[in-house]
C-alpha cells in the first residue's frame, strides 16, 4: 500500500472508532450470566410473530404490546436434534416439555418474572407430520400445570414459521432469547452458539430490571 | 444492529492489504461509515463488495490471536469456495501449521457439522508419509478449523500447468504414491472423496528418502474435508462448476449418492492420472451439465487420442480406473499398485522403504513375495511406529492408534422412539448404586438430578402399544454440570447390568473430557485418548451425546467429537450409568432418541 493511501485510510479509520468486544467465552457461566445482545432483530418481524398454544389457539406477540414486557425463549425443539432430512416416523413417548433444564428454570423463577411485569413465552419449534399426529403428541406433552396460579406460556411454532422469520434455523432452531419491552421494541436478543449456550435466568431478570429502570 | 466501530479500526486497511478492496472503495466505505454510523464490515457486506468469507478473512487477520484458540494467524495461504487456509503458528508447540477454517454458516445443518467432526477424527488417525498430517480440529466462534502439517511445495495442478503434462514415469510415480496413501487411509476406513491434482502436493523429499531421482514426495491434502464441500450449501452449485468440489475428477456415482466407497477415490485418481499426463482435466472444456452426461455414459476421451505417444498399457489402466461401473475398476489398492508396477515404466516405484511404508500389507494378496529391501524397510517403519506408539501411550493417546478401536462409520439416523428419562421430579426409574441421588435445583433454579456415587438407568422407551422396551441403537443426550464434583462420568456399553461389569466411560473434569474404560462402577479407569479441553468454562453446562451405531459408539461433548469406539460387547446391557466423584454433580436434559437405518422405519431386531 502506498504511503498516501495509508495516510488516507488512517485518517478515515480514526473517525470510525472502536466497538465493545464480544462476550468472551470465559464469562459464559451456566447458563450465560452476563449475556449481552449478540443478534440483530427487526422489531416489525418479531412483533408480528404468532404461535399456537396447546389448545390450538393462536398466541400473537402483538397482544402484549402496551401491556407487558415479553421474554420470548425459543428452544432448540423437543429433543431438537432431529434433522428434517433424516426424519422417519417419530414416536414421541415420555416426552416432557417442562422437563428441560431451561424450561424448568424459567418455570421455577416465574414469580420473579411477574414481579418485573413480564410474560414468559417458551417456544418449541415443531415440524408437523402429514397427519398432524406429532402436533397432537406435543400438545399432550404440555398438560395444564397443577396450579391455579399464572405461569409461563409454552407454545408451538408449527412448521418453524417464527424460526425462519427470526433467521435462527438449525436442525430445528438455535436456542434464542429475546426480550421485548412494553412498547414492543426488542431490547435484548441472544442466539446461542451451542445447544447449551443460553442466557441464565438471572441474566434475563437483570435485563428486565434495566428495561424497567429505563422506562421509569 | 451493529454500529460504527463494531469492526476493529484496521478492518479497511487489512482489506486493502489483501487487495480485496480498492483504495477508492475503502475511502468510500469509511466515509459512509462515518456518515451513517454503520460499521465498514456491515456496509461492505450489505453492498456486496465483500462476501462473508472475505469479511471473515479480514476480521481474522485483524485479531490474529483471537480467531482460533492456541494459534496465531500470520498470513493467508489460499482461499477457496469452502474456506480459507492460513499460515499459522501453533503457540503451544511454537511450530507453523496450515490452518483451514470454514464458516459454520456455510454448512447446511448440524448433521454436516457432526459428520465433519466424525470424519476429521478419523482423518487425524492417519499417519503416512504420503498424507498431510492432521494435527487438530475444532470449532470456535462460528468457525470450523483444521490444523495440518505445513507443506512447502506446489500442487500437481500447478506443476502440470507449467509443463503441459508430465512424462509417463513421473506421472505414474506420483499416482503410485497417492494410491499408497489412499490404501493406508482405506485400511483405517477413510476415503478421501476429493482426489484431484490440486490436492496432490509435491514436495522435495528429505535427504535419503527412498524415491527415484527426480520424483517428488507426494502429500495428499484435505483428508476429512471433502465432506464439508458436500455438506455445504448446494445452491452454490452453478453451471460454471465453480463451487462444488471437483466435478471433473468425481466418480459418476458420487453425483447420485453419498454411500460411495474407495473405488470412487480410484476413479478420481484415474482422472488425476489423465490430468497429469495431458496437462488438464478430462472433459475440461465442457459445462457442468454436459460434463455429468458424458461421465455417466462413460464418454471420457482416451488419453492416447490427446497424446498418441502415451503407451497403451497406461491408457488401459486409466480406462479401467475410470470405468463407470465401480465393479470394473481395480478392486482395491493392492491390485492398483500391482498394475502400476507392471506398467513396465522405469523410475515409478520407490527404491526402498516408502513402498513398505505406503502399502498396508493387509490389503495385499496373501503369499505375495516382497523384495528383501522392502522387508527391511518395513521393519524400520515398524520400529518407528513402535516408538510413536510408545509416545502416544505416554500421553494417553493409544485409543487413536489402536486399529481394533475403530467403530466404522455411523450408519443410523434418528427415527423411531424418543423421550425424556428424567422429568425433574421423580427418580423412580433411576437405581442408585452408591452415594446419594435426588432431584434438586441448580444455581439457575432448573430441575436437575443431583448425585454423588453411581446411579443407573435403563435405556428403554414405550413402544406403540405403550409397553416399555429397550432401545438397541440410540442417541443418549445429557446436560452435565460438575457443580461440586471433581469428575462426572457417563458409563455406557456395559457387558452386563452389574456393578462389576466392564464398560466404556466419558469422563468430565475441570481439565476437559476424555474417553476411558472401567472394569466396574469403581474399577480402575483406563484412559483411552487425550483430554479434550472445554471451549466453555469447566463450570458451564456441558452437553454429552453418546450414540450407538451398528459398528460402535460415537461420543461428542459440547458438540465437539470426542471420538468413536468399537463396541466392547455384541449385546451390551440396555442401560447407562452416571458417576460423580468428590462431591455432587448435576445432570439434566436426559433424553434418548432411537437410531434406525435411514432407509426403513422398521426397528432393528435384537
Amino acid at each position: 500500500m502506498k504511503l498516501r493511501d495509508g495516510l488516507m485510510l488512517a485518517a478515515l479509520l480514526m473517525l470510525v472508532g472502536c466497538a465493545p468486544e464480544r462476550v468472551p467465552y470465559e464469562t459464559l457461566v451456566p447458563f450465560v450470566e452476563d449475556a449481552q445482545t449478540n443478534a440483530q432483530v427487526d422489531d416489525a418481524a418479531i412483533g408480528s410473530l404468532s404461535f399456537v398454544d396447546p389448545a390450538g389457539q393462536p398466541v400473537d406477540l402483538a397482544q402484549y404490546r402496551g401491556k407487558k414486557n415479553v421474554v420470548l425463549v425459543v428452544t432448540r425443539g423437543p429433543l431438537g436434534t432431529v434433522p428434517p432430512a433424516e426424519r422417519g416416523t417419530m414416536l414421541y413417548k415420555d416426552l416432557c416439555l417442562y422437563c428441560t433444564t431451561q424450561t424448568s428454570g424459567l418455570l421455577n423463577s416465574y414469580p420473579q418474572f411477574q414481579e418485573r411485569d413480564a410474560e414468559v413465552i417458551v417456544v418449541f419449534p415443531v415440524l408437523k407430520s402429514a397427519d398432524g399426529a406429532e402436533l397432537a403428541t406435543f400438545r399432550e406433552a404440555i398438560p395444564p400445570l397443577p396450579t391455579d396460579q399464572p405461569t409461563l406460556a409454552l407454545v408451538l411454532d408449527v412448521e418453524l414459521k417464527a424460526v425462519e422469520k427470526l433467521g435462527i434455523r438449525d436442525n430445528l432452531s438455535k436456542p434464542a432469547t429475546y426480550i421485548l419491552n412494553k412498547a414492543g421494541q426488542t431490547r435484548f436478543a441472544y442466539v446461542g452458539r451451542t445447544i447449551a449456550d443460553r442466557p441464565s435466568v438471572q441474566a434475563i431478570l437483570n435485563q428486565l430490571d434495566a428495561i424497567n429502570g429505563a422506562g421509569k | 444492529m451493529s454500529r460504527a466501530g463494531d469492526s476493529p479500526p484496521d478492518f479497511l486497511a487489512v482489506a486493502r492489504q489483501l487487495e480485496l478492496l480498492s483504495v477508492d472503495a475503502c475511502a468510500a466505505l469509511a466515509a459512509e461509515s462515518q456518515a451513517t454510523g454503520l460499521a465498514p464490515r456491515e456496509l461492505a457486506l450489505r453492498q456486496g463488495v465483500l462476501n462473508p468469507t472475505q469479511i471473515d478473512v479480514v476480521e481474522t487477520l485483524c485479531r490474529p490471536r483471537e480467531a482460533i484458540p492456541g494459534y496465531e494467524i500470520v498470513g493467508v495461504i489460499g482461499r477457496g469456495g469452502m474456506g480459507v487456509v492460513y499460515r499459522a503458528r501453533q503457540l503451544a508447540l511454537d511450530r507453523f501449521v496450515a490452518l483451514k477454517t470454514v464458516l459454520l454458516s456455510q454448512l447446511a445443518d448440524h448433521t454436516a457439522l457432526r459428520r465433519f467432526e466424525q470424519e476429521a477424527t478419523l482423518a487425524a488417525r492417519l499417519s503416512h508419509p504420503n498424507i498431510v498430517a492432521a494435527y487438530d480440529f475444532g470449532k470456535h466462534q462460528g468457525r470450523l478449523y483444521f490444523a495440518m502439517e505445513l507443506v512447502a511445495g506446489e500442487d500437481a495442478d500447478k506443476r502440470t500447468r507449467r509443463s503441459a503434462g508430465l512424462d509417463e514415469p513421473l506421472a505414474w510415480a506420483i499416482v503410485r504414491q497417492v494410491a499408497a496413501g489412499l490404501a493406508h487411509a482405506h485400511k483405517l476406513g477413510v476415503i478421501h472423496r476429493d482426489i484431484k491434482p490440486s490436492n496432490v502436493l509435491l514436495v522435495e523429499p528429505p535427504a535419503g528418502f527412498p524415491l527415484p531421482a527426480g520424483v517428488p514426495l507426494v502429500k495428499i491434502a484435505d483428508f476429512g474435508l471433502a465432506r464439508l464441500a458436500e455438506d455445504s450449501d448446494r445452491t452454490q452449485l452453478t453451471s460454471a462448476n465453480a463451487a462444488l468440489g471437483s466435478p471433473h475428477y468425481m466418480a459418476p456415482e458420487q453425483w447420485e449418492r453419498s454411500d460411495i466407497d474407495h473405488r470412487a477415490d480410484i476413479y478420481a485418481l484415474g482422472a488425476t492420472a489423465w490430468h497429469l499426463l495431458i496437462g488438464q482435466a478430462p472433459l475440461a472444456e465442457l459445462p457442468l451439465t454436459q460434463l455429468i452426461a458424458h461421465k455417466v455414459r462413460g464418454q471420457v476421451p482416451d488419453v492416447r487420442r490427446e497424446r498418441p505417444h502415451i503407451s497403451e498399457v497406461s491408457a488401459e489402466l486409466i480406462r479401467d480406473m475410470m470405468a463407470v461401473d465401480p465393479r470394473r475398476r481395480p478392486a482395491d489398492y493392492a491390485e492398483l499398485l500391482r498394475r502400476i508396477d507392471r506398467l513396465g515404466l522405469a523410475g515409478i516405484a520407490p527404491a526402498g522403504g516408502l513402498l513398505a511404508a505406503s502399502a498396508p500389507t493387509a490389503d495385499f494378496a496373501a503369499g505375495e513375495t516382497w523384495p528383501a529391501i522392502r522387508r527391511r524397510a518395513s521393519r524400520r517403519w515398524v520400529l518407528a511406529g513402535a516408538a510413536l506408539l510408545a509416545g502416544m501411550i505416554a500421553v494417553g493417546g493409544v485409543a487413536w492408534l489402536w486399529p481394533d478401536s475403530s467403530p466404522g462409520q455411523p450408519d443410523l439416523v434418528v427415527a423411531g422412539r424418543a423421550g425424556n428419562l428424567f422429568d425433574g421430579l421423580a427418580i423412580d426409574e433411576w437405581r442408585p448404586q452408591s452415594g446419594g441421588w435426588s432431584p434438586a435445583r441448580n444455581a439457575d433454579r432448573a430441575d436437575v438430578l443431583q448425585g454423588t456415587g453411581v446411579v443407573r438407568r435403563a435405556i428403554s422407551l414405550p413402544d406403540a402399544e405403550g409397553k416399555s422396551t429397550p432401545v438397541p441403537y440410540y442417541r443418549l443426550t445429557l446436560f452435565v454440570q460438575l457443580h461440586e464434583a471433581t469428575a462426572a462420568e457417563v458409563h455406557f456399553d456395559l457387558a452386563a447390568p452389574s456393578s462389576k461389569a466392564e464398560r466404556q466411560v466419558v469422563r468430565l473434569t475441570s481439565a476437559g473430557s476424555q474417553l476411558g474404560r472401567r472394569a466396574g462402577d469403581a474399577g480402575e479407569l483406563s484412559r483411552l485418548g487425550p483430554v479434550l479441553p472445554f471451549e466453555l468454562p469447566a463450570t458451564a453446562v456441558h452437553v454429552v451425546v453418546v450414540e450407538r451405531h451398528t459398528g460402535g459408539w460415537w461420543v461428542t461433548v459440547d458438540e465437539q467429537s470426542l471420538g468413536g469406539r468399537r463396541g466392547l460387547f455384541a449385546d451390551p446391557a440396555p442401560e447407562f450409568r452416571l458417576r460423580a466423584e468428590g462431591g455432587p454433580a448435576w445432570f439434566s436434559d436426559v433424553s434418548v432418541e432411537e437410531l434406525l437405518p435411514p432407509a426403513g422405519p422398521a426397528p432393528l431386531g435384537r
